[in-house]
C-alpha cells in the first residue's frame, strides 16, 4: 500500500498463558520516526521481532514494504532489528562486526558506520568482550543506522550510553533520516529525550494498542486543572476524564483536549489552573489504574 | 531559535512565532525567502514534521506564500500583519488577566470600569 511501511491486521502472539499481542491493527507510516511506547511488558520488542520476522505471530497479518516478510527473501534485506545488546560472538572485532553488516545489508554505508565510530571514540580493534554497555549500544547503534534499511527497527537502542553522546545519537539519526527518508521505529522509555526528533508514536499497554498518533496531536490529547475537590469534582461532570486524583491538598483532574481548547478555556474560567500534559504524562495517564491508592498499601500493616 | 518542550506553547506555535520574531527584527526581509523545514528541523532538533507544521501555520495567517513548489517567501506586508495580530493578542490576554483577577477580589464590573477611566487619566507615556 501507498506510504505504508508495516501494515498489521489483527495481529496476535501468545506464548504458553500469556497474551504479548492482543490483536493490534495499524498502518505504520513510511518515512516517519516513530516511538513505540509502552511499560515493561507492554508488547514492543515482541511487536518489534514480528515486523522483523524474528519471531512467528499467533495469528493474523503482517506486510513489510508490502511483503510479507516470513516468506519473501528480498523484503528482509529492507528490513533491520537491533537492540542494545545483541548476542555477538565476544571474540570478534568490531571491524567483523562491520562486515557481517556490509554483506548481509544492500544499503549499508561502510564509510558512514565508521565515521560513527571515530566521532563516538570506538576503536574498530576493539573486541566485543572490552566493550562497556553504552559502547555496544553506540555499535549496535551505528550498524543499524548505517544499514539504511527502509524499516528500521531499534529496540532500546539508547540503553547505557550517557548524556553527551544520546544528544549526539538523536541528532546523528533526525539529520540521517533527513538525508535518507525511511521508517525509524524506537522503542524507549524516555520519551521526554526523543520526543522532539519523532514524527509520530504508538502506545502499547498490555499488548493493546492505545493510540498510533502524529507527535503534535499528542502533546494536545490532554490538560491537567487543578483546584479544590469541589471546583474540579464540579468541573469534570460530564467531560470526558481520564483520571481524577484526589490528594490531601488538593485535587486534579486529566481531561482530554487541547490546553489552548474550549475545555480547558472553561476550566479555566471555573478558575482551575490549567497546564499541559507532555507525551510522557500522557502515557502514564493513559495506561495506569484508575485509582492512585496502590502505593499506600505499602506502608500498611 | 530556542524552543521549549516544557512550555504550554505547542512546538510548532513557538516555531512560527520564532519566525515572526525573526520578521519583526529584519532577520528575515518581506519578499525574501523563509528558512525551510529542513534547516529549522536541524537548527533545534525536531521532527520536520513539526517545523512544517509550524510553516502551515504562518501560511494560512497569511505572513508566508508558497511560490514555485516548496520555496516559502515573506508576504510583502507580513510585519505590519504580524503586529496587528499580536496587538490584538496581547490586549486581549491582558484585558482577561485582569478581569479574572478582579473576579477573584470580588470588583464589581462598574467598579473595574471606573477604575480603569480614573487611571486612564493620570497614565502618560513617555517617549
Amino acid at each position: 500500500m501507498e506510504g505504508i511501511a508495516i501494515q498489521m491486521d489483527a495481529v496476535r502472539k501468545e506464548y504458553r498463558k500469556n497474551i504479548a499481542l492482543d490483536g493490534i491493527t495499524v498502518n505504520l507510516h513510511e518515512n516517519c520516526i516513530i516511538g513505540l511506547i509502552g511499560a515493561n511488558g507492554s508488547g514492543k520488542t515482541t511487536l518489534m521481532k514480528i515486523c522483523a520476522g524474528l519471531e512467528e505471530k499467533s495469528s493474523g497479518e503482517v506486510l513489510v514494504c508490502g511483503a510479507d516478510i516470513t516468506k519473501d527473501i528480498s523484503a528482509s534485506e529492507e528490513v533491520i532489528y537491533s537492540m542494545h545488546d545483541l548476542p555477538v560472538g565476544k571474540s570478534y572485532r568490531i571491524s567483523e562486526i562491520l562486515k557481517f553488516y556490509d554483506i548481509t545489508y544492500p544499503h549499508f554505508d561502510l564509510v558512514f558506520c565508521k565515521k560513527m565510530l571515530e566521532l563516538f571514540g570506538i576503536s574498530l580493534k576493539k573486541t566485543c568482550r572490552t566493550l562497556s554497555q553504552g559502547q555496544k549500544s553506540l555499535v549496535h547503534f551505528s550498524c543499524a543506522a548505517a544499514a539504511r534499511c527502509r524499516v528500521t527497527l531499534l529496540d532500546e537502542p539508547f540503553i547505557g550510553i550517557d548524556i553527551e553522546k544520546r544528544k549526539m545519537v538523536y541528532e546523528i539519526l533526525l539529520r540521517d533520516f533527513m538525508e535518507h527518508p525511511r521508517a525509524i521505529i524506537i522503542s524507549s522509555h524516555n520519551l521526554s529525550e526523543i520526543e522532539g526528533i519523532l514524527s509520530e508514536m504508538l502506545l502499547l499497554h498490555r499488548g493493546k494498542m492505545v493510540f498510533y498518533q502524529d507527535m503534535d496531536t499528542v502533546r494536545e490529547m490532554l490538560f491537567r486543572a487543578d483546584g479544590s475537590k469541589e471546583e474540579v469534582m464540579g468541573f469534570v461532570e460530564g467531560k470526558e476524564t481520564v483520571c481524577t486524583r484526589e490528594k490531601e491538598i488538593g485535587c486534579y483532574a486529566v481531561l482530554k483536549g487541547s490546553v489552548s481548547g474550549k475545555t480547558a478555556q472553561e476550566a479555566k474560567a471555573a478558575g482551575l489552573s490549567v497546564s499541559a500534559v507532555s507525551p510522557e504524562d500522557a502515557s502514564v495517564y493513559l495506561t495506569m489504574p484508575e485509582e492512585g491508592k496502590e502505593l499506600e498499601s505499602l506502608w500498611e500493616n | 531559535m530556542k524552543i521549549d518542550f516544557n512550555d504550554v506553547v505547542p512546538i510548532y506555535i513557538q516555531i512560527a512565532d520564532a519566525i515572526e520574531d525573526d520578521i519583526l527584527s529584519g532577520r528575515l526581509e518581506e519578499g525574501g525567502n523563509c528558512y525551510s523545514q529542513i534547516q529549522i528541523a536541524k537548527e533545534v532538533n525536531i521532527n520536520p514534521a513539526t517545523a512544517a507544521k509550524g510553516i502551515r501555520l504562518l501560511v494560512e495567517r497569511g505572513v508566508l506564500k508558497k511560490v514555485r513548489g516548496q520555496a516559502m517567501t515573506i508576504s510583502e506586508n507580513a510585519a505590519a500583519m504580524i503586529k496587528e495580530r499580536k496587538l490584538e493578542q496581547m490586549l486581549s490576554e491582558m484585558l482577561e488577566n485582569i478581569i479574572r483577577e478582579s473576579k477573584k477580589l470580588g470588583i464589581s464590573e462598574e467598579e473595574l470600569i471606573e477604575r480603569i477611566r480614573q487611571m486612564y487619566q493620570d497614565v502618560t507615556v513617555h517617549g
